[in-house]
Order: structure tokens, then sequence, then C-alpha cells
């Protein structure tokens, strides 16, 4: 989501150290590993809205700096069509773009995603089908 | 659904992580922690700080405003000291001479005495003495 490894580490040890402070407060109503990624996509969500935020950049040029992070990304191991499925992905709006790495990537289940993301599942479905469709439609352009 | 995407590009995760990453990870979160603990304690120390400076400032107002406030003139009214008793004849004018009289030899001792202040009411005289002590009946013993 973040793209950048040195941001994905702060945000990997920020969720962990709330895992940590707010572990008493875990209700067994959901399961531990989605109330973990819960806190984390917040996290990521929050991060990338912050950084709008501090430097006034919209929404286009956000993803257009991720984009050109992932060409000096030393940890990224793809080749060239995966850096290119990247950088479709990141046109997508940030949900949006959530859903689909959580089903295409992790291929989570619609039910534990709609904990996560409080969101039901029909409308998690829908929104990946247009997902798919818009990355298709993108890398067919390109 | 997205079967003609995994077919073509795969759903491999392409981001790597650094080697021995989640090994140091633990470690890293757990100085997190404790740099946040340390540094819960320092609002504390801004509090104490600025009580500190807030009590300093209040003095030092509180200082500037006692200096501050016109001295009141001291407007000692000194009357003449005048003692006098029935044994004793001694009669102290404001001034720099004290008379003193004895019953038995009569002699007049002149004592110096300390300058009056400057600041005694200077419209007394030495009329307004003795016209103050023939109107009261003292005793004048002569030594």
């Amino acid at each position: 989501m973040v793209i950048d490894h040195d941001d994905a580490d702060d945000l990997t040890q920020i969720t962990f150290i709330k895992v940590f402070e707010k572990i008493e407060n875990f209700r067994s109503d959901s399961k531990l590993y989605t109330w973990i990624y819960r806190i984390a996509t917040n996290e990521c969500l929050m991060f990338l809205n912050k950084k709008r935020k501090r430097f006034f950049i919209p929404i286009i040029d956000v993803e257009r700096d991720l984009g050109n992070k992932l060409e000096a990304d030393v940890y990224f191991d793809g080749n060239e069509i995966e850096k290119k499925l990247q950088k479709a992905i990141l046109t997508l709006p940030e949900k949006q773009r959530l859903v689909f790495n959580l089903k295409y990537f992790e291929e989570m289940k619609y039910e534990d995603m709609a904990e996560i993301l409080d969101t039901s599942v029909g409308a998690l479905k829908a929104s990946y089908h247009h997902a798919v469709k818009k990355i298709e439609e993108s890398l067919k352009a390109d | 659904m997205d079967e003609n995407l995994k077919n073509k590009i795969g759903n491999n995760n392409p981001f790597k992580t650094p080697e021995n990453y989640f090994d140091y990870l633990p470690e890293k979160i757990s100085e997190k922690i404790a740099a946040k603990n340390s540094a819960k304690s320092k609002p504390i120390f801004w509090i104490k700080t600025g009580l500190v400076g807030l009590s300093s400032l209040a003095l030092i107002l509180f200082a500037i405003y006692q200096f501050s406030i016109p001295e009141k003139q001291q407007q000692a009214e000194i009357k003449p000291e005048i003692t006098v008793t029935k044994s004793d004849s001694v009669i102290e004018k404001n001034d720099s001479s004290v008379l003193v009289e004895s019953p038995k030899n009569k002699k007049v001792e002149v004592k110096e005495v300390v300058e009056p202040e400057k600041n005694l009411d200077e419209n007394i005289t030495d009329d307004d003495i003795i016209e103050f002590l023939m109107e009261e009946d003292f005793e004048i013993d002569l030594l």
C-alpha cells in the first residue's frame, strides 16, 4: 500500500505497538488476526492521508509519488509486468486498492475482509470486481 | 473474476523484506515502546518548569507593584518632647538644648541633644512651647 520499505517498516512497528497497548481491549467476538489487520489497515490509511495533508498534495500526485518510489525501490523483486501491475493498482482509490491487495495477493475471504474494513461482503465483492476491470483496462492501455 | 490477471501475471507478492527482518523486529518494537514510555514523563518536566516560571513571574510582578506604589509621605507630627514631672524639673525643648533645672542649687545645665529630624513640623516655635508650658500647670523644681 505504501510502496516504500521504510514507511512499511514504521507502520508495521506502530501496528504491533498498538496491538501491545490495546490487547486488553480485544474482544473475542472477532478473530485476532482480523483485529490486527484492522489496526494495520487503519494505520496505513491514516499515514496516506497525513502524507497528503502535510504536503498539500492532491490525490493523483500521492500515487504518482508512490509510482516513482516503486521505480527506485530496492526491495521490489518483481519483473516489468509486475511493476506495471503495481502502477495500475496505484491508480485505484485507497480503499479499493486495499480490497484488491487483500483479495488478489492475500487471497483473503470476503467475510474476514468485511470484519477488517467494516464493510458488507456484497460491497466488497462489487469493489473488487470493479478494481479488476480497471486494472485490466489500464494494463491493456499500457 | 481475476483468473485472467492471475494467469498472465500471477499473484506473488513482488515486495521482499530485508534479510532477518523479522528476527530483529521484536527488538525494534521493544525499543520504540521504551522510548514512548520515557517520552510520557517529559510533559511532567515541562509542567513543573512552567509552574516555576509562572510563580517567579508572579513574584516579580508583585515586587514591581509594591515598589510602584507612591511612598506615603510620613507626616509625623513631631511635637516637642516635653517631659515634666512633679519631682523632676526637666524641660526638654525641641531644639538643640535641654534646660535642666535643679531645685537645690538652681544650676542650669544645658545639654546638647541630637538635632531634631528635618521632617518635624517647623511651625512650632519656642514661644509656642513656652505658651504651652504656661498654660499647663507644671511644677518646676529647682535643684
